[in-house]
């Protein structure tokens, strides 16, 4: 690959330095702001919709806002439902904005007129991500809501003519899988600068369509082709300035040929997946105040704590919840996860794909380097639904791994019958 | 968090103890343990493409051993992981004063990195 140009650059705000040393910073928080939504996706984990019966209030809100800024937090990421929905939003933007703490909004975009962009970024607001999860008619169908696509482009224009940094994410799932590099296109045509790129999990609504979950091999040519996209950018862009950089998720990994391609900044220094951050440099808050490790994370396992109950200070010491991945070991590790090579570094990638999958950290199919270590075995892994998802916010069901031959592509994913081992949902 | 490194081959991230790949077998370096001078971060991508094909020419010429020193699923004991975690935090404090490569730049769920923003202030 061509040699990038590397632009001026300032450090991340989110990035860990030397003065944090190693204790636990909420270096970027995540903040459900609302979970009043302008559209029903039909993958969304927090099933958004309407407003929670008791969120924060105004001033509830900046207080949140004003610990954030008191524990170290440099980075914030407003989501919902759709954050802009909150009547409040520029006071919110403004206080955090205020305290130094770069703002970001991830937004379907429904509604994102200029107008409304404009207001945003005269609060504070500083980047807008939209999520683009496909061409039009499969996005649209992922979001059960015919025009989402046009709109999700026009907030990307939106965003360019306020002069905010944009940026987009796409989850990945069967129904997009074959059209990364078209999403890809879009995205660039209108002006973003990065795309962040990472698998559905089966979560909140996402559980209930588990026909648009990937099966563990899918991830190999995914990345090969996340990979592609990046490579091809990085040639196309040199002398011209910025690269698209294409940023692999969190769960979506680990240890491939690709890996520092995808979770490096074009032309900065390498980095690589180095284990769930939850509750170590990342937080997450919901707009009723319960606060977890990563925004993420499955409710009724991860809440660390309420605002209303303690303060974020406490919560963030001393939340039994928030504390895992400071104090796990490689014990909690299971199934191939636990004798993995990469497993000190990994420890099974991305805490909440695997516990909405199997019930419990610890064992990821979903891995690139498992893949392929499984494929000289001449076995691939799937998934089959097991139990449904009690459709409540963040919720999920449970799903079982199924070994197979390789090559056994006849069998339905949901009710194959293929040669096959069934393999312990959970194992010591 | 003990370093690791890219094989210059195969571009699969290993320990800094390896000799050798083991995903592809290629000898890594020349003196067990010490930094592989090839991968160190003060390189750019272009040179560091450039030492790897040479690298990988060399092997090709002579032969490459595909047959790696160790499994890479190879289970290993406590005591061997803690010696090798220990190793590997010298060795990078050794081959990074004041810091490490970046291993702590994991993007929030929503949310990406920005063209004014750097991976390049080190974890210690």
């Amino acid at each position: 690959m061509a040699e990038p140009a590397s632009p001026e650059t300032t450090p991340a705000p989110r990035a860990r330095r030397p003065e944090d040393g190693d204790a636990p910073i909420p270096l970027f928080a995540v903040w459900e702001l609302t979970m009043k939504c302008d559209q029903p996706c039909q993958h969304c984990g927090s099933r958004a919709g309407h407003a929670r019966s008791a969120e924060l209030s105004t001033t509830e809100v900046l207080d949140v806002a004003d610990s954030l800024a008191r524990l170290g937090c440099r980075e914030v990421v407003l989501i919902g439902g759709e954050a802009y929905l909150r009547e409040d939003i520029h006071t919110v933007i403004g206080r955090l904005a205020g305290h130094g703490l770069r703002v970001v909004m991830q937004t379907g975009g429904r509604a994102m007129t200029v107008e409304r962009a404009r207001k945003l970024r005269d609060a504070g607001l500083t980047v807008l991500g939209v999520s683009v999860d496909g061409t039009a008619p499969i996005h649209d169908e992922l979001r059960g809501n015919r025009g989402s696509h046009a709109a999700a482009m026009r907030a990307l224009d939106a965003g360019a003519a306020a002069g905010l940094l944009l940026t987009a994410n796409t989850q990945i799932n069967r129904l997009n899988m074959g059209v990364l590099r078209e999403i890809a296109a879009d995205i660039r045509a209108r002006g973003a600068l990065a795309w962040q790129v990472q698998l559905t999990v089966p979560m909140g609504r996402a559980a209930d369509r588990p026909e648009w979950i990937v099966e563990p091999w899918h991830v190999v040519p995914i990345i090969d082709t996340l990979a592609a996209i990046q490579r091809e950018a990085a040639s196309e862009a040199q002398g011209k300035g910025w690269i698209f950089d294409v940023v692999a998720g969190n769960n979506l990994g680990y240890y491939g040929p690709h890996e520092a391609l995808l979770r490096s900044r074009p032309g900065g220094q390498e980095a690589y997946w180095s284990g769930c951050r939850a509750g170590i440099s990342g937080i997450g808050i919901e707009s009723d105040g319960t606060v977890k490790g990563c925004p993420s994370l499955p409710t009724a396992p991860y809440a660390g704590g309420n605002v209303r109950a303690l303060s974020l200070d406490a919560i963030w010491e001393h939340g039994e919840a928030l504390r895992f991945a400071r104090e796990r070991t490689e014990d909690e590790l299971w199934g191939f996860c636990r004798t993995c090579y990469f497993a000190p570094y990994c420890r099974a990638g991305c805490s909440w794909t695997t516990h909405c999958t199997l019930g419990r950290r610890g064992n990821n199919p979903f891995c690139y380097h498992r893949v392929k270590e499984l494929e000289k075995r001449g076995v691939r892994e799937r998934i089959e639904k097991r139990e449904n998802a009690p459709q409540r916010p963040y919720d999920f069901g449970l799903f079982e791994l199924v070994e197979e031959p390789l090559g056994a592509e006849t069998a339905s994913p949901l009710t194959g019958d293929a040669p096959r081992r069934r393999l312990p949902i959970a194992s010591d | 968090m003990p370093s690791m490194v890219l094989c210059p081959s195969c571009k699969r991230h290993v320990f800094p103890r390896e000799t050798s790949c083991p995903f592809c077998g290629l000898a890594i370096s020349a003196e067990p343990g010490a930094p592989p001078h090839a991968l160190t971060p003060e390189l750019s991508r272009a040179q560091r493409y450039l030492v790897g094909a040479a690298i990988a020419a060399t092997v090709a010429v002579a032969g490459c051993n595909n047959q790696p020193a160790r499994g890479p699923n190879d289970v290993q004991t406590e005591e061997e992981l803690a010696r090798e975690r220990q190793k590997a935090i010298d060795e990078s404090r050794e081959r990074h004063p004041g810091g490490g490569p970046c291993v702590d730049n994991v993007c929030p769920p929503y949310g990406c990195v920005f063209p004014d923003e750097a991976c390049d202030i080190l974890r210690v």
